[in-house]
């Protein structure tokens, strides 16, 4: 169908999107700070790489206990989200992130700095899957996570969530308890992060603590601001586009960082929400031109006399 | 139904609120005025559950609220708005009528998770925007209103509770005369449909013509309580608002 | 274990408590007028560094490369502050933390592209070495540190306490809206700030540099995430509450990574006793509950 190289940039763009997706959750959704995503993404990638590896378990037995093992790291680091906020919990964020990676390197157990290796390939049926067939995997997971975010964001759950986003008191004298619904977020947010984990995993079939550390933490945050935060549609097309660029342009290859950088710094300057955001320039003229093109099609009258 | 017994609360040396005692009763629409800095607001505080009593006593409907966090007290039945207005500004008009539904939803994860853009629960969320006369910008996203939308907005959110009591805080302030007006019926409104009103205001004619009984607090303590016409004549209220060091 | 040693050990853990301090109180006072996580101040400790590096292999004389570098690294915080942070101001909280981060992954990949990614020596004779005395040895630049923290800190208390900008500061730290109606050159203190921050991080990257004889481009990454922590820890926008976090975070180090076989590298246990008391202390040291 594609080749090697083309299955490997679909395959990390969808992994990079479920995990952004996750913290969209807890971030775009909630409001709540999180500059830790790894901890949760490399839960999951480890509690999988573990299990296939040293228990015998399979890709598919091993995938959902490694999401509920996010979903508790979530929950256990949620907690102190209801103790610390803002600025304090952006700090927090950051130090866990070193404490987890720190951990990982140290503790034998989890293989050292150098990390785990042979990890198996999905099977399905039985046979390892090619290339072409994980990519259908890492769709589907793509799919269900943003299922699950559409869902949520038009729950009960969703609109709490971003009540607490906007004013954690006002949303506690209508009656909602904002700490409850911060844990919810943090446990659906890192259950994302480690399906992303997951599908990582058993891709590159190599991990090591430094995949979920710090600056890969701080890249999904700079694909869900590029995108647009609070949206499901930024957060895939964020992750998309920073996943791709850097394969397409050498030069951004090369000066990723630098590149990163001065377009996270232009993009707060001019565009504090991202390129598909709400209210962002770019969305709003996508939207006028979906009218135009919509009035075009129904020789000027309005879609709603059409219909 | 609401039974206030000497509540106190202190802020380091300051006592902002000091033993503080008086009875709401149901269906009544009582005012709690003052000059400025007489703990009017912080006496909402504690009534709402914001902050905590330092000693004494708030009873609502026979259960002691003291200690309870503001969505235990909200679930009580007490809704309230805020002197500084808060809504949730990046939603619409709707979604914050919405979240204050929701409210009586959210109280468990798998209740939680039902979609809330259902026809049920929008007809109940656009009858409130039409009793505070939003409905025209039910699709507006709040932080783009004028204070007098937002005053109103902030009274549908809390009615979507369902609340036995509502506390306005300076819900008149910054209004035009017409809305003002328009305000002062619909809290009329809601008194005739059983609700109790507790409102801090500083328009002596509204509150004169709304109110059934006042409560004046000055440096966080109670000096006059009663009918307005009363209040009006009494020589401590007079003095506080005067400004005499007596 | 001798007495020798133990004094060895107090005065690594100052030195090492004196450069967390310098970060920390730069990071403060920025959080102080600004309410910014100022993530990026990471980069500008390391481009303090690059340009002491710079200036002292061109001028050949160590002082004039420190007061060139910091008087040049000042100016760049001012700058970050004017194009950067003053438009996002009125712009919600998470704007100037997700530009901060930008900046900061921007500053460090550009030292790479200019220097190169290799670490560079820094080598000063006159500071490198140990100090030998009575069975005590102790690197000469520690003693440095020491004293030059000592200074600067004396310093910024003369600045902060009996001076006309220092008295804008800490009018435009308490109320930035008061401080403006009391005449107060908001924006010059706000200026001021930053440069003072960015010249003591340029000091203490020099001597840190130093001490072990080492430039490269992420070298402020983890301070200043100890930094971040520390101004959390010592209570927002409080000195002496963040000066007080360095000290016993330096002695804590220094007391866990000799005498302990927990297994984490030095970072991992700075960072995990940075989460601990943040939890249970999140009104920070000197903060009232």
């Amino acid at each position: 169908m594609f080749d090697d190289y083309t299955v490997t940039i679909l395959i990390m763009m969808a992994v990079w999107s479920i995990v952004t997706l996750g913290l969209n959750v807890i971030t775009g959704f909630a409001g709540q700070f999180n500059l830790g995503i790894g901890v949760y993404m490399g839960t999951g990638a480890y509690v999988s790489a573990m299990l296939t590896t040293q228990a015998g378990f399979g890709f598919w037995s091993a995938m959902p206990l490694a999401i509920v093992a996010a979903a508790m790291m979530g929950a256990l680091t949620g907690l102190p989200a209801l103790r610390v906020r803002e600025d304090s919990l952006a700090v927090l964020t950051i130090g866990l992130v070193f404490v987890f990676e720190s951990l990982l390197v140290y503790l034998p157990y989890f293989g050292g700095p150098v990390g785990i290796s042979r990890i198996p390939r999905a099977t399905f049926a039985g046979v390892p899957l090619t290339n072409n067939g994980y990519l259908v995997i890492a769709l589907l997971a793509l799919a269900a996570a943003i299922g699950i975010c559409w869902y949520v964001k038009r729950s009960w759950l969703g609109l709490a969530l971003e009540s607490v986003r906007e004013d954690e008191h006002a949303t506690s004298v209508i009656g909602i308890y904002p700490a409850r619904f911060k844990l919810y977020a943090f446990t659906i947010g890192a259950a994302l992060a480690g399906l992303g984990g997951v599908i990582y995993t058993h891709f590159i079939r190599f991990i090591s603590p430094y995949d979920f550390g710090f600056m890969p933490s701080i890249y999904v945050l700079v694909m869900l601001v590029f995108g647009g935060i609070g949206t499901i549609r930024g957060a895939v097309f964020g992750a998309c586009l920073l996943t791709m660029l850097p394969e397409l342009i050498r030069f951004v290859q090369d000066y990723r960082n630098l590149m990163y950088g001065c377009v996270l710094v232009l993009l707060m300057l001019y565009q504090p929400r991202g390129l598909l955001g709400s209210d962002s320039f770019v969305w709003l003229q996508l939207l006028r031109a979906k009218n135009s093109l919509r009035l075009f099609f129904t020789n000027g009258r309005s879609y709603a006399q059409n219909s | 139904m609401l039974k206030i017994h000497d509540a106190t609360r202190k802020f380091g040396g300051l006592t902002a609120v000091n033993q503080v005692s008086f009875g709401v009763d149901a269906q009544e629409i009582l005012g709690v005025i003052g000059p400025n800095g007489a703990g009017k607001t912080t006496f909402f505080n504690l009534v709402s559950g914001a902050i905590p009593l330092s000693s004494g006593q708030i009873v609502f409907n026979g259960v002691n609220t003291g200690g309870m966090a503001p969505h235990r007290i909200a679930h009580l039945g007490i809704g309230r708005t805020f002197q500084i207005v808060r809504p949730f500004g990046e939603l619409t008009v709707l979604e914050n009528a919405m979240a204050g539904i929701g409210s009586r939803f959210c109280t468990n994860f798998v209740r939680s998770l039902g979609l809330y853009q259902r026809r049920l629960h929008l007809d109940e969320a656009r009858e409130l925007l039409s009793r505070t006369h939003l409905l025209p910008y039910q699709n507006e996203t709040a932080r783009n209103l004028p204070l007098g939308l937002l005053r109103r907005l902030e009274i549908a959110r809390a009615l979507a509770l369902r609340p036995k009591l509502i506390l306005l805080d300076e819900s008149f302030s910054g209004l035009s005369h017409k809305e003002a007006a328009s305000l002062v019926d619909l809290v009329r409104e809601l008194r005739r449909d059983g609700m109790t009103v507790l409102l801090i205001e500083h328009n002596m004619q509204i509150t004169m013509d709304l109110c059934d009984r006042l409560v004046v607090l000055d440096r966080g303590q109670k000096i006059a309580e009663g009918l307005p016409a009363s209040v009006r004549n009494d020589e401590r209220v007079i003095a506080a608002y005067l400004g005499n060091d007596d | 274990m001798s007495g020798a040693v133990i004094s060895q050990q107090i005065v690594n853990a100052l030195a090492l408590g004196s450069v967390y301090a310098m970060i920390a109180v730069g990071l403060a006072m920025i959080y102080g007028v600004l309410r910014i996580l100022h993530i990026a101040h990471a980069g500008v400790y390391a481009a303090g560094a690059y340009l002491g590096l710079y200036f002292f292999k061109v001028t050949d004389n160590f002082f004039i490369a420190l007061v060139l570098s910091m008087l040049i690294t000042g100016v760049l915080g001012a700058l970050i502050e004017r194009f950067i942070y003053r438009p996002m101001l009125p712009k919600p909280r998470i704007v100037a933390l997700i530009a901060s981060i930008g900046l900061f992954i921007c500053l460090s990949d550009l030292f790479r592209i200019i220097a190169g990614p290799y670490q560079m020596a820094f080598d000063y004779p006159a500071l490198s070495g140990q100090v030998t005395m009575s069975g005590l040895s102790v690197p000469r630049v520690d003693f440095a540190i020491i004293g030059g923290t000592a200074a600067i800190f004396g310093l910024l208390w003369f600045i902060m306490q009996k001076t006309n900008i220092g008295f804008g500061i800490r009018a435009v730290a308490q109320d930035i809206e008061t401080a403006k109606v009391m005449g107060i050159n908001v924006d010059r203190s706000i200026q001021a700030v930053f440069f003072l921050s960015s010249a003591i991080a340029a000091f203490g990257a020099i001597m840190v540099s130093v001490l072990y004889n080492a430039v490269y481009t992420n070298m402020g990454d983890m301070i200043g995430y100890k930094g971040l922590a520390l101004i959390v820890i010592g209570g927002f926008g409080s000195l002496p509450g963040a000066a007080l976090a360095a000290f016993l975070l330096g002695f804590a180090e220094t007391i866990f990574t000799t005498y302990s076989d927990v297994p984490l590298s030095r970072e991992g246990i700075a960072m995990f006793m940075l989460v601990l008391l943040i939890l249970f202390r999140p009104q920070g040291l000197l903060g009232k509950a």
